[in-house]
């Protein structure tokens, strides 16, 4: 099944509270490559890490954050997506 | 369109490109395959679009509530603690803390980084319009003594570029446009869109050229001058000034051996109105909705020339 789409819209405490609730060894790479704009090779430099470690870190921060935010949606009753995914 | 191949083995690849490719990290081949993909596929651009929402929504969030300065002093407070590990052990209850604790790694360790990149890539992209106007202008000595005519120079622009003759003629003041071209350096394959004149005793050149995913980096790391609403960097590699700006799709140049000072005069006169020629033709170039926001957000990558 895909992922549940991410709202349209975000409000902050949205993001900040998802974020919260990353892991934190995943939430840095991903502040750093998403946020910080760091490319996978700097972060695995920077962190001494190898860069396979950097992706398996940025996926598994990354999709816990959606996963997240697609409830926070759904608690608040917002829609998910666009019309155009609402066909799916 | 197919909106029920989401689950195909084919969308379950790209969607595990997907943030790869939002990052720029992807080989061409396989950004390639990716787009290819996007164009076809509606369900999986939905889904890049999310996660375009989403990084977007994560920059706004932390850049609000984490501000350089709160940054910095946790990140100071945390050097002062002498915490030798960061990640393992680390327990902090509150999100400010975790984020600066991480974010502790980007700015105490690695500062250098963002840096030497802002600086390369603002050297790199001013090299390049230097390196075209010296081996195209100056040494090639590609421009005839008396001025080629307009209907001449529109044609060697092709239709794409045609309506810029007249932007750089007018708002060049005392230059007069003898040649105007699509030029390469050997060894590259990058084209630029290259408009000599002569005035003021000298030959200038002013030049644009294809974004390919590079930016002028914002900060306080460059030399930039705000002008006309746009930021202007200028450098003086080889001894010859140059003034570089960026618009949504290119980088452009003016370069001569006149000052610096000069330069950046020219060319803030010259970006307001490029940009507005570029971004018309631009518009117009693109036929998809959807593959302006791919580009758009992975930073240039249009059609290529």
């Amino acid at each position: 099944m895909p992922e549940p789409p991410v709202p349209q819209e975000i409000r902050d405490d949205d993001i900040l509270l998802a974020l919260e609730k990353v892991p934190v060894e995943f939430r840095g790479v991903v502040l750093m490559a998403d946020v910080e704009e760091f490319s996978y090779k700097e972060i695995a430099e920077a962190l001494k890490i190898p860069l396979g470690t950097v992706m398996s870190r940025l996926s598994r921060g990354r999709k816990p954050l959606r996963k997240e935010l697609a409830e926070v949606a759904r608690l608040y009753g917002i829609r998910p997506g666009s019309e155009r995914e609402g066909k799916r | 369109m197919n909106v029920l191949n989401f689950d195909s083995r084919q969308c379950g690849r790209v969607r595990r490109q997907l943030d790869a490719y939002l990052s720029n990290e992807l080989l061409v081949e396989t950004t390639s395959e990716v787009l290819k993909h996007l164009e076809s596929c509606e369900a999986c651009s939905n889904e890049l679009e999310s996660r375009v929402r989403l990084r977007e929504a994560l920059q706004r969030a932390v850049g609000r509530h984490l501000p350089p300065e709160r940054l910095r002093e946790a990140i100071h407070q945390r050097l002062r603690s002498a915490q030798p590990r960061f990640l393992g052990g680390f327990h902090t209850a509150t999100w400010a803390l975790a984020l600066a604790s991480m974010a502790l790694v980007v700015v105490a360790g690695q500062q250098w980084l963002r840096v030497q990149r802002a600086r390369q890539l603002v050297a790199s992209a001013l090299k390049r319009g230097v390196a075209d106007h010296l081996h195209c202008a100056i040494q090639a000595h590609n421009y005839p003594e008396v001025a080629s005519p307009p209907v001449q120079l529109r044609k060697k622009l092709g239709p794409q570029y045609a309506g810029l003759l007249a932007v750089v003629q007018e708002k060049l003041s005392g230059f007069q446009v003898l040649e105007a071209h699509i030029c390469s350096v050997p060894d590259s394959k990058r084209k630029y869109v290259h408009f000599i004149v002569r005035g003021q005793g000298t030959i200038l050149s002013v030049i644009l050229t294809r974004r390919e995913g590079e930016s002028f980096p914002v900060g306080r790391f460059v030399e930039a001058a705000a002008s006309s609403g746009v930021d202007l960097y200028k450098a003086k590699p080889e001894g010859t000034s140059v003034a570089g700006f960026e618009t949504n799709d290119y980088f452009g140049f003016v370069a001569s051996d006149l000052g610096q000072d000069e330069m950046v005069h020219l060319a803030a006169s010259l970006v307001p109105a490029l940009r507005n020629a570029l971004s018309g033709r631009v518009g117009t170039e693109k036929a998809a909705a959807r593959a302006f926001l791919i580009a758009s957000v992975c930073g240039g990558l249009g059609p290529s020339y």
